[in-house]
C-alpha cells in the first residue's frame, strides 16, 4: 500500500496541493479525477519521486517503493524512437535488474493480452501508431515486474479498437497491479478503475468505490461545474 | 555492468540509425583539423618538445580534445534530451544511480568518436602526410582524461537540470577547451591555470610518451586529477539532482 501523509506543495507562492492525504492499496486500480490543472500531474509525480512536496510523506511498506514504479503518459513519446520495440522492452527490464530469463518468462505471460508485439517488436518505435505505441509501454510496464503502475491519460489519442485493446489489458492486470490512473475519458475510467478520489482545493473531496459513468458524471458535475461540496 | 552495457548498445544503436549526426561530427571535426594543419598550427610544437613531427603533436593533443568535448557532451546534452523527451524518467528509476548508468552513453560515444579519429586521421595522413603511432600510454591517458572530462560534464549536466536552459554552454566549454589546454598552443601562463584540467595534462602525457620523454609523476598526477575531477561531478550532480526534484525541473510533462 502507498501512503499519502499529509502532502503539500505550491509552486510560486500558488497552493496546489493541501495537506493532502490519502492510502492506495495493493492490487487495486485508483482512479484520480479533476479538472486540468487541479493538482494530479503534481501529485503524480511526488508518488513518483520526480518532485519533492514541501511538507508531509509518501510511504510504502516497501523502502525502495519508487523504483517499482512504471508511469505511462499521454503522447506516447516515452520510449526511444530509433529503438525497436523488442530493444526498448528489454532494456527497460534490464534497467531494472532482471536477467535474460526473466524478461523471456514475463514476455511468455503477458503475450497472450498484447497479440500486436510479434507483428511490431521489430519496428522501430518511431514507425508506430500512438495507439500502438500505448500498448506497447504498458507491456513494457508489465514485462519490468513494476508493483506499481501509473497512468496518465492514457487513452488520450487512441482510437476506439486501441482504447478498447488497452482497457481490456488494464482490466485483466488490476488484480495483480496497483494501477493510478488518471484520465478525462468517463467510460475508460469507470470500467477500468474500482475507487475514484476526486481532487480539489489541493485535497481530496471526494472517495467512492464501484462508479458507473452516470454516477461518475454527476459526481464530477455537482463537484467542479456546479462547485457543491460533496 | 550488464546495465552499463545494455545502454551502450541502446546508444550506438540510436547513433547509427541517427545518420545525419555521425555524418556532421565527422565533417566538421575533419575540416577543423584540416584548417589548423592547412594554416601551420602547432609549429612551436617543434621546438618545445624536440621533435620535427610537430603536426604529429598537433594531432595527438586533437584526439585528446575530440574525446574531451564528447565526453562532456554526452551526459550534457543526452540528460536534457532525455527529459524534455520523457525517457529519463524511466533511468531515475534504474538500479544503477544516472551518473554511473551513462558510463553506458559514454561509451558509446568513445567507440563512435573513434571511427571519427580514425577518419580524420586517414583524411590528414592523405592530404598532409601526417603519421603518429598510439601506444598503450598515450592510449591509457586518452580513457582516464575521458572520465576526468566526463566528471566535468557531469557538473555542466547538473547545471542544465537545474537552470534547464544551458542553451550554447557546452559549446562554448568545447571551444574553451581547445584554446587553453595546449590542445593548439597556448601561452604558458594560461597552460599553468589550466593544468588542472585533464585535458591539459594528457595533452602533455601523451606528446611526452610520443617523443619519447620521460612521463615521471605526470600520468600519476593525470590519474589522480581526473579521479577527482570524476567524484566532483559524481557529487555535484547530486546535489543539483536533488534541487531540481524541490524546484520540479524534472516534472513528467
Amino acid at each position: 500500500m502507498i501512503s499519502v501523509k499529509q502532502v503539500s506543495k505550491s509552486f510560486h507562492g500558488n497552493c496546489v496541493l493541501d495537506h493532502i492525504s490519502f492510502e492506495i492499496p495493493d492490487q487495486t486500480a485508483t482512479a484520480l479525477i479533476g479538472p486540468n490543472g487541479i493538482g494530479k500531474t503534481t501529485l503524480l509525480n511526488i508518488l513518483c519521486g520526480s518532485l519533492v512536496p514541501d511538507s508531509g510523506e509518501v510511504t510504502s511498506e516497501t523502502p525502495d517503493f519508487q523504483r517499482e514504479i512504471f508511469t505511462v503518459l499521454s503522447g506516447s513519446h516515452q520510449l526511444y524512437a530509433k529503438n525497436t520495440v523488442k530493444e526498448n522492452i528489454e532494456f527497460l527490464a534490464v534497467l531494472r535488474g532482471l536477467s535474460n530469463s526473466d524478461i523471456r518468462q514475463n514476455l511468455d505471460r503477458y503475450l497472450p493480452s498484447f497479440p500486436l508485439y510479434d507483428s511490431v517488436k521489430n519496428k522501430l518505435f518511431e514507425e508506430l501508431s500512438t495507439g500502438q505505441k500505448q500498448l506497447m509501454i504498458l507491456l513494457a510496464a508489465l514485462v519490468t515486474n513494476s508493483r506499481y503502475l501509473i497512468l496518465d491519460e492514457p487513452t488520450e489519442g487512441l482510437d476506439l479498437d486501441h482504447k478498447r485493446a488497452l482497457l481490456h489489458a488494464v482490466t485483466s492486470i488490476r488484480n495483480t497491479k496497483t494501477i493510478l490512473i488518471t484520465s478525462h475519458d468517463s467510460d475508460f475510467i469507470t470500467s477500468a478503475a474500482e475507487r475514484f478520489l476526486f481532487l480539489k482545493d489541493g485535497q481530496i473531496a471526494v472517495e467512492k468505490e464501484h462508479l458507473d459513468t452516470k454516477e461518475f458524471l454527476e459526481i464530477y458535475e455537482a463537484l467542479y461545474l456546479q462547485g457543491e461540496s460533496l | 555492468m550488464r546495465i552499463i552495457w545494455y545502454e551502450c548498445k541502446m546508444d550506438v544503436l540510436r547513433t547509427f540509425r541517427y545518420k545525419m549526426g555521425l555524418v556532421s561530427d565527422l565533417v566538421i571535426y575533419t575540416l577543423l583539423l584540416c584548417f589548423f594543419f592547412w594554416s601551420n598550427t602547432g609549429q612551436s610544437f617543434q621546438e618545445l618538445y624536440g621533435v620535427e613531427n610537430y603536426q604529429a603533436l598537433l594531432l595527438l593533443g586533437y584526439v585528446a580534445w575530440t574525446f574531451s568535448v564528447t565526453a562532456i557532451s554526452t551526459i550534457a546534452s543526452q540528460l536534457l534530451a532525455e527529459l524534455q523527451r520523457g525517457t529519463l524518467f524511466f533511468k531515475l528509476h534504474s538500479r544503477l544511480p544516472l551518473q554511473i548508468l551513462y558510463l553506458g552513453d559514454l561509451l558509446s560515444s568513445v567507440l563512435v568518436q573513434t571511427i571519427v579519429v580514425i577518419i580524420y586521421s586517414v583524411v590528414t595522413y592523405f592530404f598532409f602526410g601526417v603519421r603518429y603511432i598510439v601506444t598503450l600510454p598515450i592510449v591509457a591517458a586518452f580513457l582516464i582524461s575521458i572520465l576526468g572530462m566526463y566528471g566535468i560534464g557531469l557538473m555542466i549536466a547538473g547545471l542544465s537540470l537545474y537552470y534547464k536552459r544551458i542553451g550554447a554552454v557546452v559549446l562554448l566549454v568545447q571551444l574553451f577547451l581547445l584554446f587553453v589546454t595546449d590542445t593548439i598552443p597556448t601561452s604558458p601562463v594560461i597552460t599553468e591555470v589550466s593544468s588542472v584540467l585533464p585535458l591539459t595534462m594528457c595533452n602533455t602525457v601523451i606528446r611526452n610518451s610520443f617523443v619519447h620523454k620521460d612521463l615521471g609523476m605526470t600520468f600519476l598526477l593525470l590519474c589522480v586529477v581526473s579521479l577527482l575531477w570524476f567524484a566532483a561531478g559524481y557529487i555535484v550532480f547530486d546535489c543539483f539532482m536533488k534541487q531540481a526534484k524541490k524546484k520540479g525541473n524534472l516534472l513528467l510533462y
